[in-house]
């Protein structure tokens, strides 16, 4: 469904992506870990097209989609829940979630309205909360807030940048439900976390992203859990024993066949 | 009397200033350029009614029409830079547009006298209002009715859902283009529309005055601009008109009586001002406060 070649992101002179390949099959969840300062929020917003890539090819259902604007990608299908929420703070909650309908501006608005419906009917304690400004709202509330928002704009690729960033564990399991019941529903997502161990619970399919280049892809049982949180938070430089077995080198790792 | 309707064609002018700064503003971008899309309606217009002769009212709205195309083109640079950069870009853009006029020399003769633009000199003997017999209570009859128009259609806009994604943008960005909104597309456009509302606005003043020149329209007036939808609060329109009530109405003609302390002042209370209501003169609290003045006896 999305795939991204061999794509190169600089801020600068620094390096963020150097050639990423990774690939997301349709109707999965797809989970990108790695260590702080990896490259994922970057790749998040390269194929979001708020970053431009300084070369590589960013294919999604067949189009090429590289360097195109925010609002057309969004057009195409997909959508960002971006980093730290960023919900719209002295907008109340309603506001909020038509903000999200931006592509359907010129349409009936009796259209957007089931929408909203249909988003307060899985998310009951939004509908509560309407009238209340979205920075008024705890940050699990916040963090559906911003879910729903995205889901306005009727994605079929949803993706999530750190969806459980300082939330609490209750919260968290919470969030991951959602992920889930959205992903039954028929929505494909794609999935930053620091949070591996909850990451690899949903997964169907996980890349590591270390120092700006995928390092391992495979499906959740492939390596040890161990080793995956060992890498994902402190990055490969920082592993002492390596599993004998499941490491190679960056690039001889299992690939996905497709 | 006449001075009273004098005073309410100067409130109804400022606002139509206010309103246009309102419109930019609530995409997050402060801009100093207003004074210039205003200066563009005073002056086409004028020239729409002096030199070819035509009435008002489409002299108003092709002036307007152009200072919203100006004010369009002025928007994609302003797409680049944000904040302090675009205040001072916005500045330059404002004494661009005014030294345009400074510059500006075409008359023509008619009926025995010169008339026209005439560079530093000014623009006189803008008398369509005179000339037609308009009365100072006409005059501001008619700028109050498209005063109310722009505010009802501003109002309506702030509720609708263009509305939210006007303030989406001015409240993040980055969150705004996550979930598709065209950034170029509200930007520009928010931009042009407080042109088009500048250049009604200054349209409308040029021929209450009579008389403009390149200096009406310096720093001084774009810092108006956005100081009454500062002042008033971006909650909603009504903020921005309290604010000019406030300024125009009560320290500049209220105080006059104070002679040279009226301007020492101004700066203090505005300074005051802003300090009791940070969020503006029509914030949360002032609204709740005049809801319970209408409804005090439904709750005991």
């Amino acid at each position: 469904m999305l795939e991204v070649s061999d794509v190169a992101v600089s801020y600068g002179n620094i390096e963020a992506l150097r050639g990423v390949e990774l690939s997301v099959e349709e109707g999965g969840i797809t989970c990108l870990l790695g260590p702080n300062g990896a490259g994922k929020t970057t790749l998040m917003m390269t194929i979001a097209g708020i970053l431009r890539p300084r070369r590589g090819r960013i294919r999604f259902l067949d189009r090429d989609i590289t360097g195109m604007r925010p609002s057309g990608v969004v057009k195409r299908g997909i959508a960002l829940v971006p980093e730290n929420r960023l919900v719209f703070p002295a907008m109340n909650v309603h506001e909020n979630l038509i903000a999200g309908a931006y592509l359907r501006l010129g349409k009936r608005k009796a259209q957007v309205q089931r929408d909203v419906d249909h988003v307060f009917e899985r998310f009951p304690r939004l509908q509560e909360r309407s009238k209340q400004l979205a920075g008024t709202l705890s940050g699990g509330e916040q963090q559906m807030l911003a879910v729903a928002r995205a889901l306005m704009a009727r994605p079929r690729l949803l993706m999530m940048d750190e969806p459980s960033l300082g939330l609490a564990p209750l919260i968290v399991e919470e969030i991951f439900r959602i992920i889930s019941d959205l992903n039954a529903d028929g929505t494909t997502i794609f999935l930053v976390e620091q949070n591996a161990h909850m990451a690899l619970q949903v997964a169907d399919h996980f890349f590591l992203l270390e120092q700006g280049q995928v390092s391992f892809s495979g499906k959740p049982g492939q390596l040890s859990e161990h080793e995956v949180i060992q890498r994902a938070y402190l990055g490969k430089s920082a592993q002492h024993d390596p599993p004998a077995g499941d490491r190679g080198r960056p690039d001889g790792t299992t690939h996905p066949s497709g | 009397m006449d001075f009273f309707f004098g005073l309410l064609q100067i409130i109804g002018v400022h606002t139509l200033l206010g309103l246009s700064a309102y419109v930019v503003l609530q995409t997050g971008q402060v801009t100093l350029a207003q004074a210039g899309f205003f200066s563009i309606g005073a002056y086409v217009s004028a020239m729409l009614t002096v030199l070819a002769g035509w009435h008002i009212i489409p002299a108003l709205l092709v002036s307007a029409t152009l200072a919203g195309i100006v004010a369009g083109i002025v928007g994609f640079p302003a797409l680049r830079i944000k904040g302090l950069m675009l205040v001072v870009a916005t500045i330059a853009f404002g004494e661009f547009i005014r030294l345009f006029w400074f510059n500006f020399d075409y008359q023509i003769e008619k009926k025995g006298i010169v008339v026209g633009p005439q560079g530093g000199e000014g623009f006189k003997q803008i008398r369509f209002f005179p000339e037609n017999g308009w009365s100072t209570l006409d005059v501001a009859i008619f700028i109050w009715v498209i005063v109310a128009l722009v505010m009802l259609a501003l109002w309506w806009t702030d509720r609708s859902r263009a509305g939210a994604v006007l303030r989406a943008v001015g409240e993040d960005e980055l969150a705004a283009q996550s979930v598709g909104v065209n950034l170029t597309a509200v930007k520009v456009g928010a931009f042009a529309a407080g042109g088009f509302i500048a250049g009604i606005g200054g349209a409308i003043y040029a021929h209450y005055t009579t008389h403009i020149e390149h200096l009406n329209f310096g720093v001084m007036l774009a810092t108006f601009a956005i100081a009454y939808p500062i002042l008033g609060g971006l909650r909603n329109v009504f903020g921005t008109l309290v604010a000019v009530i406030f300024i125009q109405g009560f320290l500049v003609e209220g105080l006059r009586f104070m002679g040279d302390w009226r301007n020492l002042l101004f700066g203090a209370l505005i300074v005051l001002a802003m300090n009791i209501q940070p969020r503006g003169l029509i914030d949360e609290r002032s609204v709740k406060l005049v809801r319970g003045l209408f409804t005090r006896d439904t709750r005991n």
